[in-house]
């Protein structure tokens, strides 16, 4: 009897550890909310077999690529170009006119846009027995745009004749249209990619 | 403060003062034991660097069976949740840096074997255990700053020494406390500027034990 008992209580563990798995390989992560501002973002990278401390003087292209086909707006590239140009005297870095000479890397700057679309809509999921699980919709689709405001250091002599290889790239990305001083936003974003990039001081 | 106290009185009572069976049975020969237990995690080493915040959202079950007087043999599975906010927080990834109001998490999914030991002499009504865990933790590792979400998920090999005790309170029912280390093996490709993508951590474990 005993024994009975005990198989029979087995059996209903294992019925619930099955009946649990779903929930405990299934994604859990508390949604922060993160405000408009918050959604500001800046990410910088390098090469990591690039030398930087071989080159002092840049090449600035003067005009910042719309990589978006030109919906994006022009009023802030003044913003884009004179907070480069600052961020780089100020680590060292002197301005020259000739992209081809010695030590000298070439700066460009860009502005692209993404349209994100997310749509928590219904669905179903079958369970071990075949029963299916379904999930209704929420109503919560919507869609947000974010901006992207960079800035790459490249080298021509590394430079193929189709491809132009960046050796660091840092880049500002952030709600457009929503809260907060767009200027502020993209000066404090070119600041702080070369702020958290101390590689790039000149001694 | 006071509901703690009231909730550790509450406790000591039903172990203490109401128990009334002894613990002979619990983990004899041919005996089942289930629990079900609610986790407090806390990262070590490498995951706490990621995320130093405890995680109070776990939970985890355990079925043993007992071949031999108080040698079992069992299957544990779990599910314990960490996750901390950062304003302005600061990642080092491969070859860079990504700044920004971030959030991070860490889900860990246990899928162990174990087999345990009982100090069982039969006429206390306290058995604390041994136990080794083996087999495999399913890692989830999320950084989400601001819009951009990028996420680590692998199965790990992993094992997990484990103490505890449990508190015979009567009707085949038993509290149970015990502490557990986890070490998942490095796998897959970390988020951060490492070769490693191992994680460690310590479960603190209270629940309540069912044994037939």
């Amino acid at each position: 009897m005993k024994i009975q008992n005990s198989l029979k209580l087995f059996r209903n563990l294992l019925f619930a550890l099955i009946i649990i798995c779903p929930v405990i390989f299934s994604s859990c992560y508390t949604d922060y909310t993160l405000e408009t501002d918050n959604y500001d973002v800046v990410g910088s990278f390098y090469n990591p077999d690039y030398n930087f401390n071989n080159v002092n003087d840049y090449y600035l292209i003067d005009s910042v690529i719309h990589r978006d086909g030109g919906t994006i707006t022009t009023d802030y590239d003044n913003t884009i170009l004179s907070t480069t140009i600052a961020n780089l005297n100020a680590l060292g870095w002197r301005r020259v006119t000739d992209s081809t000479g010695s030590g000298v890397v070439v700066v460009g700057t860009f502005v692209t846009s993404t349209t994100y679309v997310v749509n928590t809509g219904s669905g179903c999921w079958y369970d071990y027995w075949g029963y299916s699980w379904c999930y209704p919709y929420y109503g919560n689709t919507y869609d947000y745009s974010t901006g992207t405001v960079g800035v790459a250091i490249s080298d021509l002599r590394n430079s193929s004749a189709s491809n132009l290889p960046i050796e660091w790239i840092g880049v500002g990305n952030g709600l457009i249209g929503q809260g907060g001083n767009t200027t502020s936003r993209i000066t404090t974003s070119i600041n702080q990619a070369f702020a958290q990039s101390p590689y790039l001081k000149k001694p | 403060m006071n509901k703690i106290k009231l909730f550790a009185l509450t406790v000591f009572l039903t172990v203490f003062i109401f128990s009334d069976s002894y613990s002979q049975n619990m983990t004899g020969k041919g005996a089942y034991l289930a629990s079900l237990e609610y986790n407090a995690t806390f990262n070590m080493g490498q995951a706490s660097d990621y995320l130093s915040t405890p995680g109070f959202w776990g939970g985890s079950m355990e079925i043993k069976s007992f071949v031999q007087k108080n040698i079992s043999f069992g299957i544990l599975i779990g599910n314990n949740v960490i996750s901390e906010e950062q304003e302005n927080g600061s990642t080092e990834v491969k070859n860079g840096t990504i700044t920004g109001p971030q959030a991070r998490f860490i889900n860990y999914a246990p899928v162990m074997a174990t087999v345990g030991y009982f100090f069982n002499k039969g006429k206390s009504k306290t058995v604390p255990y041994i136990q080794a865990n083996i087999g495999s933790y399913y890692v989830q590792q999320r950084l989400q700053v601001g819009a951009n979400i990028i996420d680590n998920d692998n199965w790990h090999f992993g094992i997990g020494p484990q103490v505890g005790v449990l508190f015979n309170v009567g009707q085949n029912v038993a509290i149970v406390l015990d502490a557990r280390y986890n070490y998942a093996f490095s796998s897959g490709e970390p988020i951060g500027n490492t070769d490693n993508n191992s994680y460690s951590f310590i479960n603190a474990n209270i629940g309540l034990a069912y044994t037939q």
